[in-house]
């Protein structure tokens, strides 16, 4: 089965384009390697061929990592160890290819598929917001093991390199270009034809001189990441912040800081048996077999179907309505309208509403500090609130919540007010912590679009949503109130 | 000529706040969202259904040019329905109705979403152009030599910038500021600073009356940064008297003049929003609509004489309607100024006015103090001058359907030599 097509065009470049068949996004693993290793050998044979632009057949995804369920299943060292040391001669491969090659991307670009990347001669991504661009391994407990820990630093410096892979973040085009991961960030509607841009721009130059590499711009640039004492300042800088983070629990990013430090100054196949010895350790041990276990189970909760097959298809939530502007109310609004969600904001207290809105604006303003969306998405947030004291707005709402007082009665009243005026087919939900949904729901009209959706304080911090099934709660109810992409 | 009857099925306002206060942080478009939204909810109507929106707008934000457009798409009104900002001075307001119920009667539309916004807080200090000119032959220069040269062609005085607030005020034709109109309706009718001080008193006493019927039409704000609610309109003041009035110096003729700014509207901040239908869609409505336009028109004049501007507005509203002033149970004119009100009200009486003014053989008629705006005027309330308009005709429908009362009249007077009014009809 073909995982990797080669795309001859008639400029000379050859298109190889990774599009895995049996799965929804491409992801490095076994099949995938042995059949790069006949597609590099068909590129390897084509003496005329003028350059490569690797890239993606599924529109909108380059390479989602590697695959994390292989991790989970492998046990022995020795087993890991040769997968990853295959890896790197086949990527090896490429990087040595006799022409000039280009890794186009748009969409996720993830773990392996960013080391894939990294083997080619330079990059180019989308500037589009879906490309986001990152080695998260040591997150899973491991580190980049298919060249990336030994290829980036190579690239883009030791500091923009410690960065990208002790954090585990991933990074917009815009930002790519500006650390150096990619040479340029362009539109995607012009993303191959750009990249031919760029293979003849590489042909230019000699072919020793080919590949991208970091080059240190201004003093502390040089100091920070080519001179010893710099580099020595930095990776115990670097070694001091990880142990305080860490407590010295995750063994992964420490390691990754020892494969850096040794393989620095070595030659590049030199360092990856350094980096190949490390990543195998890493993947057989407990701490990555267990963050790989946590990484699958929310994978599947997003999946899998929270109610039996055939299972009815989620109500989007377009417009929330929330009854009680407390700590949780305040967030869920928070968090709600972050999310493109509008929302109505209702409470008898003024002064509860002040507190609200003015923990969105400060939660939004960090936010903006840390550089997620300006003044404009700050304002624009901020206008997806309706704040208001009367119980009004109530027939838009898509979804209720109710955030009140956990008191029996007064929960129930605010069901009474909001039923008689909530659309038949919205949902009608509780954040109660300790009230039992089913007895919550007797009294009212319609039990079945009713159930429990607890969130946890602070609700900015926890990703978790405690939904509850009452007696009488519908599948349709479930699904609208676990359906991930709307909240 | 004969209009369509359009509904003005329900509407809100926001309170109206003097500018630099709780609303200086908040733009038009704020004041908008929030107006339309709270309209939106109170009346559970999906905004699917609205044709149109049309807001009146004087000072036009740099940053929202199409003002309404802005307003609309935060106030979550789903992006295929259009908007459209209008522009007519302090009757822009009125504008936007006007436009929705021409929209409705040319059968363009069922339900419009009309009213006006206007953040005068907000309005920018300008550059000159002498600075801009500067600047641009700044950024020109290449050189050193050239870059010397564009900075010794500078000159402080060039930093003085417009007051836009100020110049938006002024009417450009005849170089008089409204103020300066005011006076010279003041000299003309020989209206004294003690009537005009009067006048300002009765409308403060009156808008702290009518504290609570107020809010019936307003609709709370939360304010950033604070986000503390803002209630009610901040311009009456509690315990108002003549004798604070009267210590007060003429603002606009130091010298001789009578008009101050204890007799004139304040500058203000504040959103209105109403929705107007046609026939069917009013009938159809699930509460009892607020009432029917039964004719409006905008009349123009010298623009020394705005302040007279109600005064051939309303006789041309009340030809249209075939109605007499007689058949008014209550009057909303805007108190642009105290003098320009009082000045309305000796030309309204007059036979010679009529006769050499409005081509009528007889005088338009007396307006009774009482029936004048009752519940406090823009003197004590304020004059977002966007959004005024449209504050006028929802205060005096309020009012009408409070004492079940059936013909309504509101006017305003125009910057630039211009009257409106709108005759309004209720079944009692």
């Amino acid at each position: 089965m073909s995982i990797f097509r080669v795309e001859r065009q008639v400029n000379g470049v050859a298109h190889l384009v990774m599009d895995d068949s049996s799965r929804k996004v491409n992801v490095i693993g076994e099949p995938a390697i042995a059949d790069l290793e006949r597609a590099v050998t068909v590129l390897e044979s084509d003496t005329e061929l003028r350059g490569v632009v690797l890239m993606s057949g599924k529109p909108g995804s380059f390479v989602a990592g590697a695959d994390v369920n292989g991790i989970a299943a492998v046990t022995e060292r020795e087993e890991v160890h040769a997968l990853v040391r295959r890896v790197h001669a086949v990527f090896g491969r490429l990087a040595a290819l006799h022409c000039p090659t280009v890794a186009a991307i748009d969409g996720i670009c993830l773990g392996g598929g960013t080391e894939l990347a990294l083997a080619c001669d330079s990059r180019i991504a989308s500037e589009e917001e879906h490309t986001q661009i990152g080695l998260p391994e040591t997150m899973l407990g491991i580190i980049p093991g298919f060249g990336g820990t030994t290829r980036l630093p190579r690239l883009v410096g030791l500091s923009t390199a410690l960065d990208l892979i002790l954090t585990g973040r991933s990074v917009d085009a815009r930002k790519a270009e500006r650390m150096g991961l990619i040479a340029r960030a362009v539109p995607a509607a012009w993303l191959i034809e750009h990249a031919h841009r760029r293979l003849a721009e590489l042909e230019k130059r000699s072919a020793k001189r080919r590949r991208d590499r970091y080059r240190a711009r201004g003093f502390m640039a040089w100091f920070m990441d080519v001179s010893a004492a710099g580099r020595g300042l930095v990776l115990s800088r670097a070694r001091s912040m990880t142990l305080k983070r860490t407590a010295g629990h995750y063994p992964a990013p420490l390691a990754a800081l020892d494969v850096i430090e040794k393989g620095a100054g070595r030659a590049v196949d030199q360092a990856l048996v350094i980096e190949a010895n490390a990543v195998s350790g890493l993947a057989v041990g407990p701490v990555c077999k267990n963050l790989v276990r946590i990484f699958l189970l929310s994978e599947r909760a997003k999946k899998d179907p929270p109610v039996a097959e055939p299972s009815p298809a989620p109500a989007p939530v377009r417009t929330l309505m929330i009854v009680g502007a407390g700590v949780m109310g305040g967030g869920v609004a928070a968090l709600a309208s972050r999310n493109n969600i509008d929302v109505r904001l209702r409470d008898l207290s003024p002064d509860s509403l002040t507190r609200a809105l003015q923990t969105v604006r400060s939660l939004a303003n960090e936010r903006a500090r840390k550089g997620k969306g300006g003044a404009r998405a700050l304002d624009a947030q901020m206008a997806r609130i309706l704040p208001g004291i009367e119980l009004t707005g109530v027939r838009r709402a898509d979804f209720a919540l109710e955030a009140v007082v956990e008191k029996l009665d007064v929960k129930r009243r605010v069901f009474g007010e909001l039923e008689v005026r909530l659309r038949p087919e919205a949902v009608l939900a509780t954040n109660t912590s300790s009230l039992s949904v089913t007895e919550l729901a007797s009294g009212l009209a319609r039990p079945e679009r009713f159930c429990g959706f607890h969130f946890f304080n602070p609700v900015h911090r926890m990703p978790l949503v405690e939904v509850v099934r009452g007696r009488k709660t519908s599948d349709a109810t479930i699904v609208t109130a676990t359906r991930p992409d709307s909240w | 000529m004969s209009q369509p009857t359009s509904w003005i099925v329900s509407g809100v306002r926001t309170p109206f706040v003097k500018a630099g206060a709780v609303f200086r942080e908040t733009p038009a478009y704020e004041l908008g969202r929030v107006a339309i939204a709270e309209l939106l909810a109170r009346e559970e109507l999906d905004p699917a259904r609205l044709d149109e929106v049309v807001l009146g707008n004087c000072a036009g934000p740099a940053e929202a040019t199409n003002v309404a457009r802005v307003t609309a798409l935060r106030a979550g009104i789903p992006e295929p329905v259009p908007a459209a900002t209008v522009h007519r001075n302090c009757a822009s307001g009125m504008e936007a109705v006007a436009s929705a119920a021409q929209r409705i009667g040319a059968g363009d539309a069922r339900l419009v979403l009309a009213g006006g916004t206007e953040s005068m807080s907000q309005i920018p200090l300008l550059y000159s152009f002498e600075y801009a000119g500067w600047l641009e032959s700044l950024m020109r220069a290449k050189n050193g030599l050239q870059k010397a040269a564009a900075f010794s062609r500078f000159r402080p005085h060039m930093l003085t910038p417009r007051i836009g607030i100020a110049e938006g005020l002024t009417d450009y034709v005849c170089g008089l500021n409204m103020g300066q109109t005011a006076e010279v309706l003041s000299r003309e009718f020989r209206i004294t600073r003690e009537r005009q001080d009067q006048y300002a008193l009765m409308s403060h006493q009156r808008a702290i009356a009518a504290r609570e019927r107020l809010r019936e039409e307003i609709v709370p704000l939360f304010p950033a940064p604070k986000h503390e609610i803002v209630r009610d309109d901040v311009g009456p003041r509690d315990g108002q008297t003549l004798e604070a009035l009267a210590k007060l110096k003429p603002y606009f003729d130091r010298k001789n003049g009578a008009v101050t700014v204890g007799n004139s509207c304040q500058v203000t901040d504040g959103a209105v929003a109403l929705l107007v239908a046609d026939e069917a869609t009013a009938r159809a409505w699930p509460a009892p609509p607020l009432g029917r336009i039964r004719a409006f028109a905008f009349a123009g004049l010298s623009p020394r004489r705005m302040g007279l501007g109600p005064v051939f507005a309303i006789a041309k509203a009340l030809e249209r309607a075939k109605l007499s002033l007689a058949d008014i149970e209550r009057f909303e004119i805007n108190e642009a100024f105290a003098a320009q009100v009082l000045a309305c009200l000796e030309a309204s009486r007059s036979d010679g006015f009529a006769r050499a003014e409005l081509s009528r053989e007889r005088a338009l008629g007396e307006i009774p103090l009482d029936i004048l705006n009752v519940n406090g005027g823009a003197i004590a309330l304020g004059h977002p001058v966007g959004a005024s308009g449209a504050r006028l005709l929802l205060t005096l429908l309020m009012e009408m359907r409070r004492h079940r009362l059936r013909l309504g009249c509101a006017a305003l007077c125009v910057g630039g030599g211009q009257g409106a009014a709108f005759i309004l009809e209720r079944d009692g």
